[in-house]
């Protein structure tokens, strides 16, 4: 499940990735609304971004989530804490127009984090600042979401998704470096339905994003040292004993892709998309005379399909997800390869739901999830080949107790082992002996998570109603492993409030 | 009218739509900015550096002008690390598997008195070649040849050398800077005078770091003091080390963390301003220093260097004044960022590299390594401050830290 998480932020790209999904039961291939079973859902086209007038609805959503735990790689917070307040509303305009939106307000803590100050540390870039100290840093910002979608003719939609977000993001102790970051993601798409059965449909991304980070001398390193590291890799960081530096990043990111649809109204749906792309990130340092400290591009291939079969009290459902990148940096000063990787992801869920009775229906899903890494720092002569594999299972009970009150519980088991790798480093300076060839330990680890879900919904007769989601899962490590006596563990919370205001 | 503008939406979604597709399906790397993935790969290349004598004792010896034996140092100051090797018969080594950077280089072969007696007749000691010109090279595995270093020959080395420079200041008393000081040590088996030599600070045209220290002749000054006496009057034992202090007094009294500087055998006392004067410490003599209530010198990057001509020869230069390289018997530079060699300040004829790395207010120290004790202490002199110095803590004001 993290390293789908993982995955899932890699591909996107983004910390705020476009919220296509309506609300999460904690199944991939079952117990879904049947009103996600189209392409703006699974492929994420905005020209079919649709809805009933009865779904015009104005949500309000709280969302929190936690990490704690030391099952964690040396590069990544002891905790996090994420808190998301936003305003979400769909409206029709016309009959040949949708419109759908939201804002919201999001604050992430990253406690005990060791070292590193670029807020993206997670996408493969090697080319990582920081400093010496371990402390607690905040990230205050706002997203922004803007949906259009237009009938172009009786076979032609067209639709636009714009995600935008700011936020500052400040180190706690001192040095206390400061950043700001924007980003902003396009997506276009259009959809050509062929008969009352079938559709298919072109999208296309741009998305921009920066970042500044800012050191500069500060209240405390009057009496502290202020030491600065740069990351080109896992090992041999660059080590400036100065208290003021300036990066710049500046990311670029093109994709397209298809996504396709066929059913047959209430027996069966089937979706799929494919979305190929790039994205490249140019790293300056310095903030007078700027100069390159290092270029990463990166490749991703994504694509899936999605099928649901009906039969009156009988669903069946199955989702493959398949996910490539292809990354390499490069210290431009020099045109010089610095550090290459490249990663593998298949997904395959399957699972079957049944009504046993009115008002009680039951669900089991279960899947494995392939991966394999290659890395290879050649700056620090570091080189990584792994093959992992995910196992699980899960069961869920929904039991619609009334109109106005259902609840769906269910609990998973996931077995990540990896029972294939070749990890290999000659010369190694202090800093990886010490610290961070955790991080690639830490891939190379297998381990169990148990995980329990609960998503209710509940129409208290004030107007509107809520959903509540409710998800705590617990990784351990397995016997033997370096992390072996570690855990982590993972809560969401979601409450939302839906009402009808137009 | 509402069809009007649904219309005028279709034509620009369109156009917009298409556009786009247009650059994501062409992806054309060269339109979007994208670099080329590099064709060499970090670690993976061979370096190699050839050294030629410019004497003609090779040719003499061997007869070719390849350097064989030269102990070769190498020294990145970003990356920490450092690579000793000796030069074949062919004057040449190679590097593998090292990360490409700018390297600080010191080759030294040692000219043994059976050599000289072959080269020049007598035996002499004391004579070697070094790589006078060129002391910084880069080492770029994404355009490798080989690189040529030429070696002059060098009789005898500086018998006076500066030994330690603190310049920080100490911790945890605000911004105080008085505690500042150089100490000078005499490196020769024989009794030396200080009567008359020179310490300047170095300036250089900051703006682009390259104006003066790229002067094929002088070192420029704006600050210039040197030791009294008529010839006879300060002598230098063996081994000795001289303390000169901005100010000679216990600095404790007024920060704690501070040094005791009461004990100076000299002090920099600035008549002109409201300086301190320990009237028990004999005063370096003011030649030259246009602002300043102290003797000045930069906290975190600068450069002193020990200079013997007469105080009179010096020649002004617009606001500055111009010492020779000639007259120049020690240089030490220290940089807030050692690895930015770019912004050297001195020309790497007397200083190949910088030491420093210190901030503000640390109470930190340069010390010149030590290399031999036995009996008279021998302290490290390449002529490249990132391999001479180190860096200490506390301050070690008058003796060796250890």
């Amino acid at each position: 499940m993290k390293k789908l998480l993982l995955f899932y932020i890699t591909a996107t790209g983004f910390l705020f990735p476009q919220n296509y999904k309506e609300f999460n039961t904690g199944f991939i291939s079952i117990f879904n609304n049947p009103v996600e079973l189209n392409s703006y859902y699974f492929g994420g086209n905005p020209a079919l971004l649709d809805f009933s007038s009865e779904d015009e609805l104005l949500s309000i959503t709280n969302n929190i989530i936690m990490n704690d735990g030391e099952f964690k790689r040396f590069i990544e917070p002891k905790s996090e804490r994420l808190y998301q307040l936003s305003a979400s509303g769909k409206k029709e305009i016309d009959e040949n127009q949708r419109f759908s939106g939201s804002f919201g307000f999001q604050r992430e803590e990253r406690i005990n984090w060791n070292w590193f100050y670029t807020r993206d540390y997670n996408t493969g870039n090697p080319f990582l600042i920081g400093d010496s100290t371990t402390g607690s840093s905040r990230i205050n910002g706002i997203i922004m979401n803007a949906g259009y979608a237009i009938n172009l003719s009786e076979k032609f939609s067209a639709g636009i998704s714009l995600d935008y977000s700011v936020d500052e993001m400040l180190k706690e102790i001192s040095p206390k470096p400061t950043s700001v970051h924007r980003d902003i993601h396009s997506r276009i798409g259009i959809n050509y339905r062929i008969n009352e059965n079938m559709n298919i449909g072109l999208i296309t991304d741009v998305y921009d994003k920066t970042e500044r980070i800012v050191y500069r001398e500060d209240e405390g390193s009057i009496t502290q040292e202020t030491i600065i590291l740069k990351f080109k890799g896992y090992d041999y960081p660059n080590v400036f004993r100065k208290k003021t530096e300036t990066r710049y990043s500046y990311i670029n990111g093109y994709s397209a892709g298809f996504t396709f649809s066929f059913s047959l109204p209430k027996e069966l749906v089937v979706l799929g998309y494919s979305l190929l792309g790039f994205d490249k990130t140019n790293i300056k340092d310095d903030a007078t005379n700027p100069i390159a400290e290092g270029f990463w591009k990166n490749d991703f291939l994504e694509a899936g399909i999605k099928l649901s079969v009906n039969m009156n009290d009988f669903t069946a459902g199955l989702t493959y997800k398949y996910y490539h990148d292809n990354g390499w940096g490069k210290y431009p000063p020099y045109n010089v390869l610095y550090f290459e990787k490249e990663n593998n992801n298949h997904s395959l869920v399957i699972g079957i739901q049944k009504s046993l009775s009115n008002i009680i229906s039951g669900g089991i899903e279960g899947g494995i999830i392939l991966n394999s890494v290659s890395e290879n720092d050649h700056y620090s002569v570091v080189s990584l080949d792994s093959k992992s594999r995910v196992i699980f299972g899960k069961a869920g009970v929904n039991i619609d107790w009334n109109s106005d009150l259902s609840t769906l519980v269910s609990y998973g088991f996931y077995n990540n082992s990896v029972p294939d790798y070749t990890y290999k480093t000659i010369a190694m300076s202090d800093y990886y002996n010490l610290y961070r060839q955790y991080d690639v330990l830490f891939k190379i680890t297998g381990y169990n998570n148990h995980e329990f879900t609960l998503t209710s919904k509940v129409d208290p007769g004030i107007g509107g109603f809520f959903l509540i989601h409710f998800n705590y899962s617990l990784l351990k490590p397995v016997e033997g492993s370096t992390f072996v006596s570690e855990t982590r563990n993972r809560f969401n919370s979601v409450l939302e409030y839906r009402v009808k205001v137009f | 009218m509402k069809n009007e503008i649904v219309m005028k939406l279709k034509n620009i979604l369109k156009y917009i739509f298409l556009l786009l597709v247009g650059i994501t399906l062409n992806s054309c790397s060269e339109f979007l900015g994208v670099d080329e993935k590099p064709g060499t790969t970090e670690r993976e290349v061979t370096f190699s550096i050839r050294f030629t004598d410019k004497s003609g004792f090779m040719n003499t010896l061997f007869g070719t002008d390849a350097v064989r034996g030269a102990v070769v140092n190498l020294k990145s100051n970003l990356l920490g690390t450092e690579y000793t090797l000796i030069s074949d018969s062919n004057g040449v080594i190679t590097l593998n598997g090292i990360i490409s950077d700018n390297y600080i280089v010191t080759a030294n072969r040692i000219m043994t008195p059976e050599e000289m007696e072959i080269i020049s007749g007598t035996t002499a000691s004391n004579v070697k070649l070094l790589n006078k010109s060129k002391r910084i090279i880069e080492l770029n595995a994404g355009n490798n040849y080989e690189i040529l270093i030429d070696m002059e020959m060098v009789a005898g080395s500086s018998p006076l050398v500066i030994s330690e420079i603190y310049a920080s200041g100490p911790p945890g008393a605000g911004l105080y800077y008085h505690d500042k000081y150089v100490e000078v040590f005499n490196q020769s088996d024989s009794v030396l005078y200080l009567d008359g030599i020179i310490i300047a600070v170095v300036y250089v045209y900051s703006p682009t770091w390259s104006h003066y220290r790229d002067d094929p002749e002088y070192v420029h000054s704006r600050n210039i003091w040197y030791f009294p006496g008529s010839g006879t009057e300060y002598p230098i034992q063996p081994g000795q080390f001289i303390l000169c202090a901005a100010d000679a007094i216990d600095h404790r009294v007024n920060a704690p963390n501070s040094v005791d500087l009461s004990h100076a055998d000299f002090e920099f006392y600035k008549d002109d301003a409201p300086d301190i004067d320990n009237p028990a410490v004999p005063n370096m003599i003011k030649y030259f220093q246009s602002s300043g209530n102290d003797w000045l010198i930069g906290g975190e990057t600068g450069s002193l260097v020990l200079a013997k001509m007469p105080i009179d020869s010096i020649k002004p230069f617009d606001d500055q004044f111009l010492i020779p390289y000639t007259a120049i018997l020690d240089g030490v530079e220290y940089l807030k960022d050692p690895t930015r060699l770019d912004r050297k300040i001195l020309n790497e004829i007397i200083d190949a590299g910088a030491t420093g790395g210190i901030q503000f207010y640390t109470g930190k120290s340069m010390e010149r390594k030590l290399i031999s004790d036995f009996g008279r202490k021998i302290l490290k002199d390449e002529n490249n401050s990132s391999v001479d110095f180190e860096i200490i803590s506390p301050p070690s004001p008058g003796k060796y830290y250890k």
